[in-house]
């Protein structure tokens, strides 16, 4: 899928991208935006997500540059093993694919799954979540929602 | 008195989920029933459910209103954890040739104290709620319950316990109080104010004025007096009736306060845990951080893996194919080797000139080596798998759901104790220091307020005393003056007699009741000591002061089972004197006794005690195979409490014989 257009240079996420990853980057990551960057892009590839449905602009500037997104090149070179996107523009690839990622993975939670279920459902052939954890799970979201009403 | 249990229903209570009308009916030739249980069974718990069912206090010497806080301790915890709320205990007994049916139940909803209801039926007829106590009290009264219902740690304290003035006194009013006593000294007062009456109109009659002036004069002091008595006692007795209410209220609201104490401790123990745990919940966060973060290529990893294993299938056809070149183009090299002759490489031989054949093969092995090049074929990428395999991370997600199942845990563990932490927390609401403080000091004042109010009671029973021995002697003076009516005269004389006669009778019936508690219990004690010849007997003073008789005198010194002996006697004694027949529920009574007392006591004292006798044991004081030999075809019924499951709170009871 090769194209004349130029890679991008900067990247980031639209507005409901960035609604989505504020709360998951301070949950799951210590509030590290770019780590939970990089997961969106990694479980966006293992959810099997599909780019062509990640919005074609609106992208407000996050990441300057590929040194500062993907220093060390793993990106890329998943991208590349997977053939994912534009072979030519894997920075407008990663854009796409943290932008779908992370919506998703803030929707999932939302709907009361961990993120241990997330990541057990795109990777095949490791132990699932059992249904008493996920009844746990919802016993605490729902007590924890009664507890918000009490107070 | 004709008085029988029948059997006894279980519901939910201390480890009995259901125990359904166990029966407890004996025949005269056969009337014991003894129920065997190891220690933690559950033998205490049942007898506590036959108390709790009769007077709605499962423990003895406390109130129905005291014991409802500490109910919750009763109530069966698996039956809480399936949700269930009801604690119920029913007995059937029978009573002057009536069928009595008592239910009890306690409700728990919410965390305060339970609801408890209660339900006679006295044959088809339904006893109103307010007339129960009443009702039973007439039948086994509670003052004297201590007796028919023996708890064997009672033992431990009785002989001393009868040393001190108080209980003394209690144990003498509430002998007394069975017996009518108060009856009789309440009647007494009345026929007072009726003499009082016959002397004033007999000083009417007085013709002489100056007489008739002093003894009116003198009966309106003595009137004036009794009357003084009457408003005085009157007033101590709602004072005191007061009091004692308001005293339940604040040993009420003490034993709440004992309860806080416990919250305000476990509030301690369950913050240090939560802030224990919520450290341990900062760590698997952070360990759950670390792992997102450095294993952030984990949910690709399954798309790499398929990737890598085409890679790797590839790389395995490249390698394939390049040996199979390989071979092609050495077996070409040998066969152009052996065309062009020369020496054998192996065994250095000179190669015999080539044969036809050896140029076909020749042939056909450049073309499997052209076919095999032209079939191509890339070189194996190895960098490429390398990268790959550096790229899959298969730690990070079972790394994580371990975290996530430690992280669950701690959570659940948490969520339960800030549950716990908010309901003690309502409940200390409201509760300060001085509030405690405050109960602490009205307790003690009621408690002197109600000594003072008895010790008051007492010096106007002897005031009373006082002022009908004057109007005796003012009817005897006024009988002697001249003009007496002799129709006023023989009123009198007969109010004052039948006066006598009530005092004489409170007295001898006291006296009776004294030297038949003494006579039974020294015979019980003759009967249940190892040596009798060494003893007298038991001396029960008129204020129940008790003492042992030896053969140099009074107050003869005895080890402790002696004094264990001494009070077996002394309850049995009392138990007879007080309700005569009826049954006796004995808690672990032999416990502390060697095997000869128990067999005495289980031959001769059991008995002595009534038509009916159930007795709660554990092997560590009579065996099963004891209580045959010991007490043969006089036990009517046997059970044992067994656990079902392993669960030690949960029990049930077999019959065994």
């Amino acid at each position: 899928m090769a194209t004349d257009r130029a890679d991008k240079q900067q990247i980031g996420l639209t507005q409901e991208g960035n609604d989505a990853i504020e709360p998951v980057a301070k949950e799951y990551f210590g509030g590290s935006q770019k780590e939970a960057y990089l997961f969106a892009i990694s479980f966006a590839i293992g959810a099997d997500l599909d780019i062509v449905s990640a919005p074609q602009g609106g992208y407000t500037t996050k990441y300057n540059g590929i040194g500062t997104i993907d220093p060390t090149g793993s990106v890329r070179e998943l991208l590349e093993i997977l053939d994912i996107g534009e072979p030519d523009r894997p920075l407008a690839t990663m854009e796409k694919l943290a932008e779908i990622g992370i919506r998703e993975i803030a929707q999932r939670l939302s709907g009361n799954e961990t993120m241990a279920e997330i990541m057990s459902n795109v990777v095949s052939g490791l132990p699932q979540t059992t249904q008493a954890e996920r009844a746990f799970h919802a016993a605490m979201v729902a007590g924890d929602a009664q507890n918000e009403r009490d107070r | 008195m004709s008085l029988e249990f029948e059997s006894v229903s279980l519901q939910n209570f201390g480890p009995y989920r259901s125990i359904v009308d166990l029966n407890l009916l004996t025949h005269p030739d056969a009337p014991i029933v003894v129920i065997h249980g190891e220690n933690t069974l559950g033998k205490t718990s049942l007898f506590r459910a036959l108390r709790w069912c009769l007077y709605g206090a499962p423990e003895a010497g406390k109130t129905a209103a005291e014991s409802s806080r500490s109910l919750r301790e009763y109530m069966n915890r698996p039956a809480i954890a399936d949700g269930e709320t009801d604690m119920q205990v029913s007995m059937k007994f029978t009573a002057d040739a009536q069928k009595f049916h008592l239910t009890r139940t306690a409700r728990f909803e919410g965390g305060g104290a339970p609801k408890v209801t209660a339900d006679l039926r006295i044959d088809a007829e339904v006893i109103q709620p307010a007339a129960i106590d009443a009702e039973i009290g007439r039948q086994l009264h509670p003052q004297i319950s201590e007796f028919f219902l023996f708890d064997g740690e009672l033992l431990r304290d009785f002989y001393d316990r009868l040393n001190s003035d108080r209980e003394r006194d209690l144990l003498k009013q509430s002998i007394e109080s069975v017996l009518g006593i108060p009856a009789l000294q309440l009647a007494g007062r009345d026929i007072s104010v009726m003499t009082q009456d016959a002397t004033s109109r007999q000083a009417k009659a007085i013709r002489n004025r100056d007489d008739a002036a002093n003894a009116r004069r003198q009966l309106a002091v003595l009137k004036s007096r009794q009357e003084s008595i009457e408003k005085d006692r009157a007033e101590v007795e709602t004072a005191l009736r007061k009091a004692q209410v308001d005293l339940d209220d604040v040993n009420e609201q003490i034993a709440a306060v004992d309860e806080l104490k416990a919250d305000a401790r476990e509030m301690e123990t369950l913050e240090a845990a939560i802030k224990g745990t919520e450290a341990e919940e900062r760590q698997i966060r952070e360990d759950m951080r670390n792992l997102l973060t450095g294993g952030w290529l984990a949910p690709a990893s399954a798309k790499l893996s398929v990737v890598l294993k085409r890679v790797e299938d590839q790389n395995d056809n490249a390698q394939r194919q390049q040996k199979a070149i390989q071979a092609a183009r050495e077996r070409v090299d040998v066969l152009q080797k052996q065309i062009q002759g020369g020496t054998c490489p192996t065994c250095h031989q000179e190669l015999p000139p080539p044969e036809e054949a050896t140029r076909l093969a020749l042939a056909s092995a450049e073309d499997d080596l052209a076919r095999l090049k032209a079939a191509g074929g890339a070189e194996p990428d190895l960098r490429l798998e390398r990268r790959i395999r550096e790229l899959i991370d298969t730690s990070t997600l079972p790394a994580y759901q371990q975290a996530q199942e430690r992280l669950n845990k701690v959570l659940s563990a948490q969520y339960s104790r800030n549950r716990r932490l908010t309901s003690i927390k309502d409940r200390l609401k409201g509760n300060d220091a001085a509030a405690i403080r405050k109960l602490a000091y009205d307790q003690q004042q009621l408690e002197s307020a109600i000594e003072e109010y008895k010790n008051s009671l007492r010096q106007l029973g002897d005031d009373q005393t006082k002022v009908q021995s004057d109007q005796n002697r003012q009817a005897s003076a006024i009988r002697r003056l001249a003009n007496a009516q002799p129709d006023l005269a023989a009123e009198a004389y007969f109010f004052e007699y039948v006066q006598q006669l009530v005092e004489r009778t409170i007295e001898r019936y006291q006296e009776r009741t004294r030297a038949e508690v003494e006579r039974t219990s020294t015979a019980m004690f003759m009967k249940l000591i190892r040596n009798p010849e060494g003893y007298e007997g038991i001396r029960i003073g008129r204020d129940y002061r008790v003492e042992l008789i030896g053969r140099r005198g009074p107050a003869m010194k005895t080890s402790e089972g002696g004094r264990q002996l001494i009070a077996l006697s002394l309850i049995g004694a009392l138990k007879r004197a007080a309700v005569r027949g009826g049954p006796v529920v004995l808690d672990s009574p032999l416990a502390r006794l060697d095997l000869e007392h128990r067999a005495n006591v289980l031959q001769e004292w059991v008995p002595e005690l009534g038509n009916q006798a159930i007795l709660l044991v554990q092997s560590g004081e009579l065996t099963e195979e004891q209580a045959r030999d010991i007490m043969g075809n006089r036990i009517g019924q046997a059970y044992r409490i067994y656990r079902p499951n392993d669960d030690p709170e949960e029990a049930d009871i077999v019959r065994t014989q």
